[in-house]
C-alpha cells in the first residue's frame, strides 16, 4: 500500500516537474523571439497598452511583441488561408491574433490554429471560470484560444447635451424621428456595425431561440424582416439620411465629440474613462446599456498553426493573462477593458469594474448572413 | 498717317542716354532708315515704338502717330506692324491660317479663309496656302511673314534688320519685294539696319548720334 | 559587361510588368492554383458586373479623373498666362520644388483637417460668423458622395507637377518672340496666350496629362482619405475586394483590376482625343480673331501655395491638442503626451522608412544613370514610353499579379520584395528626371577627357558626373521621396510586417485620433524635404569647392529644365 502511494506520488511529482519543465522550455525558446501580433489598431488606448506590454515582455522575458495594426482581423484570416493553401506549414508571417466569433469559427474549421495550449499556461489558474471562457459565440474553444477580456456593446452620450437617452431600440427609433440627423451606426461589415445589427435583431425578435442556431436551419428572411423594416425607417431620419455611415466605433466617438452625433457606440464599457483621460471625449460623457442588457462576448487570443514564434506567442499570452497585465488593462485611465480574471487577483480600478446586464451572442453564422444582406440592401 | 518721334531719348537706368535726342517725321509711304553699329540700341528704339521697352530702360520725349501719343499705350493697341529677322510664323498653323490669324476681328467665318488666300494670290504665293511653315523655303516664309503683317492693317511698319539672316541673292530680291509691297500699302516705315546696302532710294536717312560708350 | 548590367536592369525594372499583367489576367479568369482555382471561368467578371453600384463607381472614377486633370490643367495655364517670366516668376520657381515635395497622403490629410465638416474652415466660419452647422445632411468635401472634395484636392496637388512639366515646353516656344509678333498683330498678352501658346503647349503636354489622369483614376491612398464611401471609386472598390477574407472571391478583385486598367486606357485615349480635337481638328478658334480672357493665375497660385503651407502648422497644433472641441478655433488644452507616447514606436518606423528610401534611391539612381549611358552608345535600347509604363498602369493591376507570384514563391524576404517594388515604381521618375540633363550635356567634354587619355569610366566619374551632379543629386532625392510615398506596394508585398510612415499615416487617418494622425502626417511631409535639402546642400558644397566656375555655366544648379520630377 505504501509503495503504491509512493509510486503514485512520485508519478505525480514527475508529471508536475515535467509540466514545469515544458513551460521552462517554452520560456527559454521564447527568449529573443519577435512575436507579430495581428490586432485591431483603431484605438490609441489599445495601441498604447500593447506598447507597454511589449516593454514588459522585453524586460521580463526577452520577447518582442510587434503590434501589426489591422483594420479587420478578417484580412489576417485571408492571409493565413493563403499560406495554408500554399503549403506553408512553418515560418508563417503571423504569430498571434486577437479574434472571436465568426473569425474564430473560420480559423478553427480551416484548421488554422495552434494548440490546444491554453491549459498549459501558468496564468490559466487565475481565470474566472464562471465566465463563458470556453465557448466563443457558442462554438467550443477547445483550448485553442485564450480569453483576454470582456466586450459589451454599449452606447455613449454627453450628459450635457442629452440627459435622457433612449433605453431600448424602439425608443431609439422614436428619438431619431424626433431629432433627425443625430443617430447612426458604423457601416457593416465593420465589427461594431454588425454587432449593432445583432443587438437590434435580438430586441426585435425578443431574443428568439432561433438566433442560437445556424442560419441555414432557419427562415432567415422571415426572422430578419422586422430588422430591415426598422432600418428602412431609421435611415430616413439617420445621420446623413443613411447615405453615409461612420467607418467604425472610433469615428462615432469623434462625431459625438464634434457634436454631430448624439450617441456613440463601443464594445468597451469603460471606454469613456480612458477617452476622457486621453482628451478624446468631454468629461461629461457617460456609457450605458439598453434596459434589456448589453450584447456581451469574450474576446480571445490565439496562435496560428504555422507561427514562427509560437513559444514567444505563448509567453506573451501568458503575460497578458497575468494579474499585472490584466489589472493595467482594466485600469480606467489606460484602457478599461474588463478582465477575465477572478476579482481577488486584480488591483487598482480594474478591481471595481461593474459589468452591465449581459445578452449572449447569436450563432456566428448570423454575422456573415446579416452583413451580406445589409450590403445588398443598403451598400450602394 | 504720320509717325513722329519728338525729342526722344532712351536711357539705361538714369545713366548716359543711348543716343542724343532724336526728332524724326515720317509720312505715309515714306521710308526712314536708322543706321548704327551692332549693339548700339537700334532694336531698343524699335522696342520703344512698338511698346516693348524693357524695365531696365526709361525714356523721355514722345512717339506720335497722327497726333496720337503712343508713348504709354499698351503694345497690342498701337497698330504697329513689325517685321523681324526671323519670320516667326506659327508652326502649328498652316500658311493661310497664319495669315487669317492676322485679319481684323470684323472679318468673320469663311471670309477669313477667303481673304487669306486672296492675299496670297496677290503676291503669287497661293500654292503655299495649305503647306506648313516648315515645309516651305526660308525666302517664301519671309514673304509670308510680311503679308501676314500687312493683313493686320498696321498704321506704321517697323523693320528690325529683316534682311540680315538671308543669303546675298535672296536678300536683294526680298528687299526689293518688301519695299514694293510697302509702297503699295502707303504706310510710314522705319527701317533699322547696320548694312548700307539695305537703304532704299528716296528714303530719309537718319543719322543718329549714338553714344558709343553704351555699346556692349 | 555593360550589356550584361543593362540586361539586369531590364529584368529588375522593365520585365516585371509582364508577370504583373499576366498574373492579373489569369486571376481574372479564375485561374489561381494556390487557392484551389484550377479552371478558367468568367465568374470573376460576372461578379464585378453584378456588383450593385459598379456603374456608379466607374462613373465616379471617370468623373474625378477627367475633372481633376482638366481643372489642374486650367489652373496651371492660368498661372502660366499670368506669371510667366514676369517679376513674380522667380518666386514661382522657388516655391515649385517644395510644393512638389509634399507627399500626396500628407496633403490629403491636411486637406481633410482643413475642409472636413468639423475641420478648421467650418470652425472659423462658425466662430466668426455664428453660422450653425449642426444640420448638414451631407458632407461637402471630405468623403462626399459626388467626390467633389477628392477631385478638388487632386487638381490642386497636380498643378505644381504640370507647371514643372510646362517650363521646358514654354522655353522651347520662345514666348518673348511670340509676344512681340502677337502684339504687333494686335493681340493682347492674354489673347496671345490663349490663341497661340495654348494650342502648342497643350500638344506638348500630352505625356504629363497622361500621367496625371492615370494617377487620378487609379489612386487608392488619396481616395481612402478623401473619397466617397458609398459607393466608392472603382480603385477603392478593387482594393476592398482585394482584401476580402474569402479567397474564392479573388477572381472578382482581379477582374476589377482589369476593368480599372481598361478604364484608365480609355481615359488616356480620351485625353488624346480632346487634345487632337482642340488643337487639330477644330482649329478655327485659333485664327478666328482677337478674343481671350485673362484668368486669375496669380490668385490660383497663391491659394495653392497657401494651402500647402497651412497644412504644416495645422498638423503641428493638432499633435499637441489635448482637447479641441468643435467649433473652437484653438485647442482648449494642450499636451505633449502624444509625442511622448508615440515616439518609441515612431522612431523605428521613421528609420525603417528612411532606410528603405535610401536604398531605393541609391539603386534606382545607379540604374537610371546606367540606362541613360547605355542609350547614348546603343541604338537598341528601351524606348522612353516603355520606361514610363509603370506610371500609367494602375498600381493595383500590376501589384495583384505580383502578389499571386509571391504566393508561388512563398518566401519570407519581405524587405527584398518591398524594396524591389519601390525601385520598380521609382525608376520611371528618376529616369525621366535625368532625361533633360543628359540630353543637354555637351558630349564634347567627355570626348575631351577621353582624348586626354582617361578611360570611359574615369571620364564619367571625373567629368560628366561632376558637371551633372546637381541633377544627379536631385534625381536621388526624387527616388527617395517616391519610395517614401509608396503605400500599396509596401502594404501588399510587405505582408503587413513592414510599416512605413506612409502606411501608418493612411491607417491612422481612419482611426480618428487626429492627434496621432497629425504626428505621422507631419513626418511623412517632412521626410522628403530632408532628402531634397540634402541634395541642394550637397550640390552647393560641391559648387563652392570648384575651381573653375566657368564650366559650370552650362548646367546651372537651379535650372528648372534639368528637373523633371513628377511628384511623390
Amino acid at each position: 500500500m505504501t509503495r503504491l502511494i509512493t509510486l503514485i506520488f512520485s508519478l505525480l511529482t514527475v508529471t508536475h516537474l515535467h509540466a514545469n519543465n515544458s513551460w521552462e522550455e517554452i520560456t527559454n525558446k521564447a527568449d529573443g523571439q519577435t512575436v507579430y501580433f495581428h490586432a485591431w489598431g483603431g484605438s490609441q488606448e489599445i495601441n498604447n497598452y500593447l506598447r507597454w506590454a511589449n516593454s514588459q515582455l522585453q524586460q521580463q522575458h526577452g520577447v518582442t511583441l510587434k503590434h501589426v495594426k489591422v483594420t479587420d482581423i478578417a484580412e489576417t484570416t485571408a492571409r493565413l488561408i493563403a499560406e495554408k493553401a500554399a503549403g506553408k506549414n512553418s515560418g508563417g508571417s503571423v504569430d498571434m491574433v486577437w479574434i472571436n466569433g465568426e473569425n474564430f469559427k473560420s480559423m478553427k474549421s480551416n484548421k488554422l490554429l495552434f494548440g490546444p495550449f491554453v491549459d498549459q499556461l501558468p496564468s490559466w489558474q487565475y481565470v474566472d471560470q464562471s465566465l463563458p471562457v470556453d465557448s466563443d459565440f457558442s462554438v467550443p474553444t477547445d483550448g485553442l484560444e485564450a480569453p483576454w477580456g470582456v466586450g459589451q456593446l454599449v452606447f455613449i452620450h454627453d450628459t450635457q447635451k442629452l440627459n435622457n437617452p433612449p433605453a431600448s431600440f424602439s425608443e431609439l427609433l422614436s428619438y431619431a424621428k424626433a431629432y433627425p440627423n443625430r443617430i447612426t451606426y458604423p457601416k457593416p461589415p465593420a465589427f461594431h456595425g454588425t454587432s449593432f445589427l445583432k443587438a437590434l435583431l435580438i430586441e426585435l425578435t425578443n431574443n428568439d431561440e432561433t438566433l442560437s442556431q445556424p442560419t441555414e436551419k432557419v427562415d432567415f428572411q422571415l426572422i430578419t424582416a422586422p430588422l430591415w423594416k426598422y432600418l428602412d425607417e431609421l435611415h430616413t431620419v439617420a445621420w446623413r439620411k443613411g447615405t453615409q455611415f461612420p467607418s467604425g466605433s472610433a469615428e462615432t466617438l469623434q462625431l459625438l465629440d464634434d457634436g454631430q452625433l448624439d450617441l456613440a457606440i463601443t464594445f468597451n464599457p469603460n471606454a469613456v474613462f480612458s477617452a476622457q483621460e486621453n482628451g478624446t471625449l468631454a468629461d461629461s460623457t457617460v456609457a450605458y446599456a439598453m434596459d434589456t442588457g448589453a450584447l456581451s462576448n469574450i474576446h480571445f487570443l490565439a496562435i496560428p498553426w504555422n507561427a514562427s514564434a509560437s513559444e514567444g506567442a505563448q509567453v506573451a499570452i501568458n503575460f497578458l493573462l497575468s494579474p499585472e497585465a490584466q489589472s493595467r488593462k482594466g485600469d480606467l485611465k489606460i484602457w478599461g477593458d474588463p478582465s477575465v480574471l477572478q476579482n481577488q487577483y486584480l488591483t487598482g480600478t480594474a478591481k471595481n469594474t461593474q459589468l452591465f446586464k449581459s445578452i449572449a451572442e447569436p450563432h456566428p453564422s448570423w454575422q456573415v448572413a446579416l452583413e451580406t444582406e445589409w450590403q445588398k440592401r443598403y451598400g450602394n | 498717317m504720320t509717325l513722329r518721334l519728338e525729342n526722344l531719348v532712351i536711357r539705361k537706368q538714369s545713366s548716359t542716354p543711348l543716343f542724343s535726342p532724336i526728332n524724326i517725321t515720317i509720312d505715309s509711304g515714306e521710308v526712314a532708315v536708322v543706321m548704327g553699329p551692332s549693339g548700339c540700341g537700334k532694336s531698343t528704339l524699335l522696342n520703344l515704338i512698338a511698346g516693348h521697352l524693357s524695365d531696365e530702360f526709361n525714356f523721355e520725349g514722345r512717339v506720335l502717330l497722327q497726333d496720337n501719343d503712343l508713348s504709354y499705350q499698351p503694345a497690342h493697341l498701337r497698330h504697329v506692324g513689325i517685321l523681324f529677322q526671323d519670320d516667326l510664323l506659327f508652326p502649328h498653323l498652316n500658311i493661310w491660317q497664319n495669315l487669317a490669324f492676322a485679319l481684323p476681328n470684323s472679318v468673320k467665318g469663311i471670309q477669313r479663309e477667303n481673304r487669306a488666300i486672296e492675299a496670297l494670290r496677290k503676291v503669287s504665293l497661293e500654292q503655299l496656302a495649305y503647306s506648313y511653315p516648315e515645309q516651305i523655303s526660308g525666302g517664301q516664309r519671309a514673304r509670308v511673314s510680311l503679308v501676314r503683317m500687312l493683313l493686320a492693317e498696321p498704321l506704321v511698319v517697323l523693320l528690325d534688320e529683316p534682311f540680315s539672316k538671308l543669303d546675298k541673292d535672296l536678300r536683294i530680291q526680298f528687299r526689293q519685294w518688301v519695299f514694293e509691297q510697302l509702297s503699295k500699302a502707303n504706310i510710314p516705315t522705319l527701317l533699322v539696319t547696320h548694312d548700307e546696302g539695305d537703304v532704299p532710294i528716296h528714303s530719309q536717312l537718319v543719322q543718329l548720334d549714338w553714344n558709343i560708350t553704351n555699346v556692349r | 559587361m555593360f550589356r550584361a548590367t543593362y540586361l539586369l536592369l531590364i529584368c529588375i525594372v522593365i520585365i516585371p510588368t509582364l508577370p504583373g499583367i499576366i498574373g492579373v489576367m489569369l486571376s481574372s479568369f479564375s485561374y489561381i492554383p494556390p487557392v484551389g482555382l484550377d479552371s478558367l471561368s468568367l465568374q470573376g467578371y460576372a461578379d464585378v458586373l453584378n456588383w450593385p453600384g459598379i456603374s456608379t463607381s466607374s462613373l465616379l472614377t471617370l468623373f474625378t479623373a477627367l475633372t481633376s486633370t482638366y481643372l489642374a490643367l486650367t489652373i496651371c495655364f492660368a498661372i502660366l498666362q499670368n506669371l510667366w517670366r514676369n517679376k513674380h516668376w522667380k518666386r514661382v520657381e522657388l516655391v515649385l520644388s517644395p510644393l512638389l515635395a509634399v507627399p500626396h497622403v500628407a496633403f490629403a490629410i491636411g486637406f481633410a483637417f482643413l475642409f472636413a465638416p468639423t475641420g478648421l474652415t467650418t470652425r472659423v466660419i462658425s466662430t466668426l460668423f455664428g453660422v450653425e452647422f449642426d444640420d448638414i445632411s451631407t458632407s461637402w468635401l471630405v468623403h462626399d458622395p459626388y467626390a467633389i472634395g477628392l477631385t478638388l484636392a487632386l487638381a490642386l496637388k497636380e498643378v505644381p507637377f504640370l507647371l514643372l512639366m510646362s517650363i521646358p515646353i514654354l522655353q522651347q516656344l520662345e514666348i518673348e518672340k511670340l509676344s512681340k509678333v502677337g502684339s504687333s498683330l494686335g493681340y493682347s498678352p492674354s489673347q496671345l496666350w490663349i490663341k497661340v501658346v495654348l494650342p502648342q503647349w497643350l500638344a506638348k503636354m500630352r505625356f504629363p496629362l497622361f500621367a496625371v489622369v492615370a494617377y487620378a483614376s487609379s489612386v487608392v491612398d488619396f481616395a481612402l482619405i478623401l473619397g466617397p464611401n458609398t459607393p466608392p471609386t472603382l480603385a477603392m472598390l478593387v482594393w476592398q475586394w482585394f482584401n476580402d477574407p474569402d479567397l474564392q472571391l479573388l477572381p472578382r478583385a482581379a477582374s476589377g483590376a482589369i476593368l480599372l486598367f481598361i478604364l484608365t486606357s480609355f481615359l488616356l485615349l480620351l485625353v488624346l482625343l480632346i487634345e487632337k480635337f482642340a488643337t487639330h481638328y477644330f482649329k478655327r478658334w485659333q485664327y478666328s480673331g482677337r478674343a481671350g480672357i485673362s484668368l486669375p493665375g496669380a490668385s490660383f497660385f497663391g491659394i495653392i501655395t497657401l494651402l500647402s503651407i497651412a497644412i504644416f502648422p495645422l498638423m503641428l497644433i493638432w499633435s499637441y491638442a489635448q482637447r479641441w472641441r468643435f467649433p473652437d478655433i484653438m485647442p482648449s488644452r494642450f499636451s505633449d503626451r502624444f509625442w511622448e507616447s508615440e515616439w518609441p514606436s515612431f522612431l523605428p518606423i521613421i528609420s525603417q522608412s528612411i532606410a528603405i528610401a535610401l536604398i531605393t534611391a541609391m539603386v534606382t539612381l545607379c540604374l537610371a544613370v546606367l540606362a541613360h549611358e547605355y542609350r547614348i552608345k546603343n541604338k537598341l535600347h528601351i524606348p522612353g514610353y516603355v520606361v514610363a509604363i509603370p506610371m500609367l498602369i494602375p498600381q493595383l493591376s500590376i501589384l495583384f499579379g505580383l502578389q499571386i507570384a509571391t504566393l508561388y514563391v512563398s518566401s519570407e524576404s519581405y524587405y527584398l520584395w518591398v524594396i524591389w517594388s519601390h525601385i520598380f515604381f521609382a525608376f520611371p521618375f528618376v529616369y525621366l528626371s535625368l532625361d533633360g540633363p543628359w540630353k543637354s550635356y555637351n558630349q564634347n567634354y567627355t570626348r575631351a577627357a577621353l582624348s586626354l587619355g582617361k578611360s570611359p569610366l574615369q571620364a564619367f566619374f571625373m567629368v560628366k558626373s561632376r558637371l551633372l551632379l546637381p541633377s544627379i543629386l536631385y534625381a536621388w532625392a526624387i527616388g527617395a521621396s517616391v519610395s517614401l510615398a509608396q503605400y500599396l506596394p509596401t502594404l501588399i508585398l510587405g505582408g503587413g510586417r513592414i510599416a512605413t510612415v506612409t502606411t501608418e499615416a493612411v491607417a491612422l487617418s481612419s482611426g480618428f485620433d487626429r492627434r496621432v494622425t497629425a504626428i505621422y502626417a507631419l513626418w511623412q511631409a517632412l521626410l522628403p524635404f530632408v532628402f531634397f535639402t540634402t541634395a541642394i546642400l550637397a550640390s552647393r558644397l560641391q559648387h563652392k569647392a570648384r575651381v573653375k566656375p566657368a564650366i559650370y555655366q552650362e548646367s546651372v544648379p537651379n535650372d528648372a529644365t534639368s528637373r523633371k520630377p513628377r511628384h511623390p
